[in-house]
């Protein structure tokens, strides 16, 4: 009896062992099914690439007004420390007597000039006057005449120039008062930016006033490897717990040498910074910590599919398409970036094809069959549908086979 | 004489249960042992159907119909293969036993009991083939059975689908009948062969050509 089971269980086995090899040898041709669990459609999406970092907000720019007593004595501050300053607030004044002063003089030497130029006017007139008689006795013809002619041809001519150049003499000192007056509108120094007064130096010390701009930027650290994908210009959005909304904003600058001084054995650390657009409504204070997510690609509209759904083989990549004739075709396809688990690809899907989620071994060309998704059953829809409907797929189930 | 029915000692020890069977005037646990083999089959069944086993003619309406209705329909499906697997276990118990009844002088009761036996083994196969369907051989291609090497010798479908109705568990079901058939009837082994082959051969041609006209697509 013993030999017998043994043999029994020898003959079985090898019945098995010789069906599994047929049924998994390379290119068989058993037929076989497709079991799909799970299976998702293509889509088309925005993709965007991004890297977050956190950061810190600062002031983005210190102003420093300096005092130059080329223009002036000083004379007062017109602002005080920790005020609230704009564009166009007066900052502090020069003394204005020096140049005053130095007005009047001018004048005086105009007035002088003008004076000066009246009389060589009237001697141009006696003149004129005098070649008017001398012309009528050139009529009579008289020798003498016509040399005086000449002679006081010369004299008007000299008188002219003589005029032309006081004329400008006065024109410059018109200009050097305007300066003046200019130089007396500069005597108030105007802040260009808005901000708060941190410092002001009472020792006139420059500089004599510091400006905290209320710009604010975002400062944050690269890794030297970050610096290859990040690049000036990228846009950022900064978010934090003391923001309702994000902010949309780019990197303005990034610094060519690193914080520390570089070493061989050590990774260089790269400052970089975001400037916060104005025009916000919403106040964060210096100091805060935000996070950024740095925008470093962004797709719009692409094919997508999950990572998962993609199998590799000898440097190819391929998705298995659930196909309307209810088989599944493996096809090849070009892949684009991806983004942690959506995978752009360009070439090889469509739009709303279905494709398997996480294939595993499949039979390129074998039909499929899904698993009964119990959460997606509708109770509606069966109370929905006519009699006839439900028992010819109840009766089409009964009747497989 | 009493005899208790149990199935797993009737499949393991079929020459000592069959002389207790010929013996027992009183059987106890048959009641018992239907409903649970029933409701066994029931539930293997629901497993399948919901695993989709066999709804692979629905995949062609996956885009057709939204997922809410192509859960639905297969829901619906898988209610008719169940229904199905019930109704051929009961019928598995039932008809043959009637057909061995007719030809020899044993108590029906006695041939369903056999039968009970039968359908462990049926259910077994059942539960046996789920993780194969999984990792995508179809009905055809089961490596229990013999369609595997009919395949790579034929391309007639219907030889194909005959040869695959034929699998180890079936041979063993046939031997079993053949054994209690033999010492309940007191015939030769002969004529209790002649008795049952020519009965399964029929059953599985059956089988094959229910496989190979599809009648599901007509509805």
């Amino acid at each position: 009896m013993i030999w017998k089971k043994w043999t029994i269980t020898i003959l079985i086995t090898l019945f098995l062992a010789v069906n599994l090899f047929l049924t998994f040898k390379k290119d068989n041709k058993i037929t076989s099914l497709n079991y799909i669990d799970e299976w998702t459609s293509v889509k088309e999406q925005n993709l965007i690439r991004s890297k977050n970092k956190t950061g810190v907000i600062t002031p983005s720019e210190e102003q420093y007004v300096y005092f130059d007593d080329k223009n002036g004595q000083f004379q007062e501050f017109l602002v005080k420390k920790g005020e609230e300053v704009q564009v166009g607030t007066p900052l502090f004044e020069y003394s204005s007597a020096n140049i005053e002063s130095s007005k009047a003089k001018l004048k005086v030497e105009i007035t002088k000039l003008e004076s000066e130029l009246g009389s060589i006017e009237e001697n141009i007139k006696q003149l004129e006057s005098l070649q008017t008689d001398l012309s009528a006795d050139l009529e009579k013809e008289e020798k003498d005449a016509s040399n005086d002619m000449m002679f006081i041809d010369a004299e008007i001519y000299d008188k002219e120039l003589q005029k032309g150049r006081i004329e400008s003499e006065i024109e410059k000192y018109k200009a050097l008062i305007d300066s003046e007056g200019k130089i007396l509108d500069n005597l108030v120094v105007k802040s260009n930016v808005s901000g708060i007064v941190q410092e002001i130096s009472h020792n006139l010390k420059n500089p004599l006033i510091t400006i905290l701009s209320d710009q604010q930027q975002v400062e944050g650290i690269l890794e030297e490897e970050e610096l290859l994908e990040i690049t000036e210009g990228m846009k950022v959005f900064v978010t934090s717990p003391a923001l309702s909304k994000k902010k949309e904003s780019t990197i303005t600058e990034i610094s060519s040498n690193p914080i520390e001084q570089p070493k061989v054995n050590r990774k260089s650390q790269y400052h970089f910074s975001v400037q916060l657009n104005e025009g916000s409504e919403e106040k964060i204070v210096n100091g805060a910590h935000v996070n950024l997510k740095i925008i470093k690609n962004e797709l719009n509209n692409v094919l997508t599919v999950p990572l998962t759904s993609i199998n590799h083989k000898e440097a190819k990549s391929y998705i298995y398409v659930l196909q309307q004739n209810g088989t599944i075709k493996k096809r090849p396809i070009q892949k684009g970036i991806h983004v942690e688990q959506v995978q752009e690809v360009k070439e090889g899907v469509e739009k709303g094809e279905l494709i398997v989620f996480q294939p595993s071994i499949l039979k390129n060309n074998a039909p499929f069959f899904t698993p009964i998704d119990m959460r997606k059953i509708e109770t509606k829809l069966i109370k929905k549908m006519r009699k006839k409907e439900i028992i010819r797929y109840i009766g089409r189930g009964f009747l497989n086979n | 004489m009493h005899f208790r029915v149990q199935l797993l000692r009737g499949l393991h020890r079929p020459y000592i249960c069959s002389h207790e069977m010929r013996d027992a005037e009183q059987i106890e646990g048959f009641w018992k042992r239907s409903a649970l083999l029933l409701i066994t089959s029931l539930i293997l069944f629901g497993i399948s159907a919901y695993f989709g086993i066999g709804n692979e003619s629905l995949s062609k309406t996956i885009y057709e119909l939204s997922p809410i209705e192509f859960e639905t329909i297969k829901a619906l499906f898988g209610i008719g293969q169940v229904i199905q697997g019930v109704l051929i276990s009961i019928i598995l118990i039932l008809l043959p036993a009637l057909y061995f009844w007719v030809f020899t002088n044993v108590d029906y009761k006695k041939l369903v009991i056999m039968q009970l036996f039968i359908l462990t083994i049926y259910l077994i196969e059942q539960a046996m083939s789920i993780p194969f369907h999984l990792v995508g051989m179809d009905q055809n291609s089961l490596p229990f059975s013999f369609g595997v090497v009919a395949q790579y010798l034929t391309e007639h479908e219907l030889i194909i689908n005959f040869f695959s109705t034929i699998t180890l568990f079936k041979i063993w079901s046939m031997i079993l009948q053949v054994i209690y058939i033999k010492v309940l009837s007191e015939k030769s082994t002969m004529i209790s062969l002649f008795i049952v082959i020519p009965f399964n051969l029929f059953i599985w041609i059956l089988i094959a050509l229910f496989s190979y006209i599809r009648f599901e697509v007509l509805l």
